[in-house]
């Protein structure tokens, strides 16, 4: 009591001054920051505790490219299928989910937005499942409204959808990389391309816990991974190919700009992460790179963990997969020849078809760019990852040119 | 008299308790908002500083990644220091100005190895047919220990006593090395349309101390960092590591370089 009643007058002499003292500020500064920071092994019992409340089950992510169903042209959009293979496809994703019922899903490529993202929660609550969801667009082409556009059936996007029980929201659409235009719900002007990420926030229920989700979808560009690269080295070497160092140098700033969209994400979530106090985060989507690339290098050095390294599963994951995927190996190998055939024009036509012949078997090669990074997202659990959206219609066509995949997170 | 007084004075407390109550719970919410906005703040100016960080890296990446910069490329592993500006705004109407901001890494001599980065201010005055406002990168590679000492005062007008030239550009194809480039500090620059030349001559740098208490977490001068090693930050390594591949590249037979 003695020591309360000093403890008043001390602070009683303060506040009776004018000027209220730096001190107590600080003392209070200090009382806060260790009063909300929890021990690792609060921590840790906290979320076994929430994995106790109907559980222990499995939590689960799952990152998929739902695939827009467009055909971009040269100037112009299009419908890429019917509105029949389109209802079908999302009926197909719609019950994917159902049947594994994820926790989370993050998904690019959903097209039209913000319909679809409303589309998937109705289909779903239609299985008895309770999903919220946000969304961020990023290709609206020149959009007024919902209903008045350039290009009307375009407003592409990412989206998250979350058990309800999770308390799902957004915190912000954040632009990764494109100067001219900005794209919001129902509106946005877009002059070139750009890329976003959209982040959320979750909350274990039950407990205080809260984790990031991001779902994001980087450049595409040149799909020239590292076999394509090291070919057109090689060929280079053997005296073919004089201009060789432009068509690098034009491989490589696709690469660069992957790069600076991954290093805007993650101070991005520094900051985020400094100020709310989040456990952790994962970020899933299409990041147009395999390991060994120079992006995949930058994750790592940002100090985000590839899932798929800490995982018990079934030896390679790919998700953009020609050989499995016939919507992929029908159409989407041409998608960046283009810009191909403009960094080697001028070149002898032989040369240009051994290229082009190289660039078709690169992109007719499976290969793992989609993924799930983290950053202390539920660490004390075990990990399974395995493929998702493998369901094909009777025509043997899956619901997406990409193959997604699902963290199985559980107690040992 | 005494007994009355002390009465007094409790009397006086019981009657200023809520007012009391009151002053506390604006300390406490000031104190909160107070520590917020400090937080706010501190994380917003952070990630500035990463930025230009991660800008600089990729202004660097950009530039020896370029076929034509052989003779930059060549060079890195040989420089003393590298200075890098990766969004220099010139605007003006005869009467141009400039600003930006920009990091300054050494590389040791003994080790090769490079510093983090010290933060600088650059702006700059002149005149030229300038109309508008252009947006610019820069690469300076310091070749000396003079041209490195011209830039470690807080506050340093670009060239002062030391030989300044604009980078020589070209080489791509043939892989020919451009000889005759002997100044303390070579300049290169590039701006939307291409590469330019431009000396950076006259231009005023100054030492951004506050930037460098945010980022390393303690008050430290430019030497600090960069000759003492007094200073360093897991968020350069990535930019650290660019400097190096590219010094490394460079120095590898012809046969491995790709």
């Amino acid at each position: 009591m003695k020591a309360m009643r000093v403890g008043w007058s001390i602070i009683e002499a303060l506040c009776s001054r004018a000027t209220t003292s730096v001190i107590v500020l600080v003392m209070m500064c200090l009382a806060l920051s260790v009063c909300s920071k929890p021990s690792t092994q609060t921590r840790v019992e906290d979320e076994r505790g929430t994995l106790g409340d109907g559980f222990p089950r499995p939590f689960k992510v799952v990152t998929y490219n739902a695939w827009h169903g467009l055909h971009a042209g040269e100037v112009s959009v299009t419908p890429g299928e019917s509105p029949e293979r389109n209802e079908e496809r999302l009926g197909m994703l719609v019950r994917q989910i159902a049947e594994e019922r994820p926790d989370v899903v993050l998904l690019q490529e959903v097209n039209p937005l913000p319909k679809r993202a409303e589309a998937y929660v109705q289909a779903l609550s239609e299985h008895g499942l309770a999903y919220t969801e946000i969304h961020q667009v990023d290709a609206c082409g020149v959009r007024l409204s919902e209903e008045r556009a350039l290009v009307s059936g375009l407003n592409n996007g990412l989206v998250v959808l979350a058990k309800q029980e999770l308390q799902l929201e957004k915190i912000t659409g954040l632009k990764l990389s494109g100067d001219l235009g900005e794209c919001e719900s129902t509106s946005g002007v877009q002059l070139e391309e750009l890329r976003y990420a959209l982040i959320g926030v979750i909350t274990l229920p039950g407990t205080s816990i809260r984790y990031l989700v991001v779902s994001l979808h980087l450049h595409s560009g040149f799909e020239a991974g590292p076999p394509f690269s090291e070919w057109l080295a090689a060929w280079h070497q053997q005296g073919n190919f004089e201009r060789y160092p432009y068509l690098k140098w034009e491989i490589e700033k696709t690469q660069l700009r992957r790069v600076g969209e991954l290093d805007r994400l993650v101070r991005e979530l520094n900051k985020i992460r400094r100020e709310g106090g989040y456990t952790g985060v994962i970020i899933g989507g299409d990041f147009n790179f395999e390991e060994g690339s120079l992006e995949y290098e930058e994750a790592e050095m940002l100090r985000l963990v590839d899932t798929y390294t800490q995982a018990q599963g079934d030896g390679e994951i790919f998700t953009a997969d020609p050989i499995r995927n016939r919507i992929i190996s029908e159409g989407e190998e041409e998608g960046s020849l283009p810009d191909l055939l403009t960094a080697i024009q001028g070149e002898s036509t032989e040369t240009k078809d051994e290229i082009v012949a190289a660039y078709r078997n690169e992109t007719r090669r499976p290969r793992r760019i989609d993924h799930l990074f983290v950053d202390n997202f539920l660490p004390q659990h075990r990990l399974n990852q395995s493929r998702f959206g493998t369901a094909t219609n009777a025509d043997g066509l899956p619901a997406s040119d990409h193959f997604g995949i699902m963290n199985t997170y559980s107690w040992e | 008299m005494r007994r009355l007084n002390k009465n007094h004075k409790r009397a006086s407390r019981t009657s200023k308790g809520p007012r009391h109550g009151l002053c506390l719970l604006a300390t406490f919410v000031a104190t909160m908002v107070f520590s917020l906005g400090l937080s706010v703040a501190k994380a917003d100016e952070l990630m500035e500083v990463q930025a230009l960080v991660d800008e600089a890296r990729l202004t660097f990446a950009r530039f020896v990644g370029h076929p034509e910069m052989t003779w930059l490329r060549e060079n890195v592993k040989e420089a003393k220091g590298v200075f890098i500006a990766p969004n220099l705004v010139e605007a003006g109407y005869v009467i141009t100005g400039s600003l930006g901001r920009g990091v300054l890494l050494v590389q040791d001599e003994r080790t090769g190895q490079w510093s983090d980065p010290a933060f600088y201010s650059a702006v700059g005055a002149g005149v030229g047919l300038q109309i508008g406002a252009k947006r610019s990168e820069i690469v300076a590679l310091v070749m000396t220990p003079k041209g490195v000492e011209s830039m470690l005062s807080s506050t340093v007008v670009f060239g002062t006593g030391v030989d300044v030239a604009a980078g020589t550009i070209g080489g791509g194809l043939s892989g020919a090395m451009t000889p005759g480039l002997t100044a303390d500090i070579i300049v290169f620059a590039r701006s939307k349309g291409g590469f330019l030349s431009l000396s950076l001559a006259g231009t005023v740098l100054a030492v951004r101390d506050r930037w460098h208490a945010v980022y390393y977490g303690k008050s430290v001068e430019p030497t600090d960092i960069l000759l003492a090693r007094d200073a360093t930050n897991w968020y350069s390594d990535r930019l650290r590591a660019t400097l190096a591949r590219t010094g490394a590249r460079e120095s590898q037979p012809a046969s491995q370089a790709d």
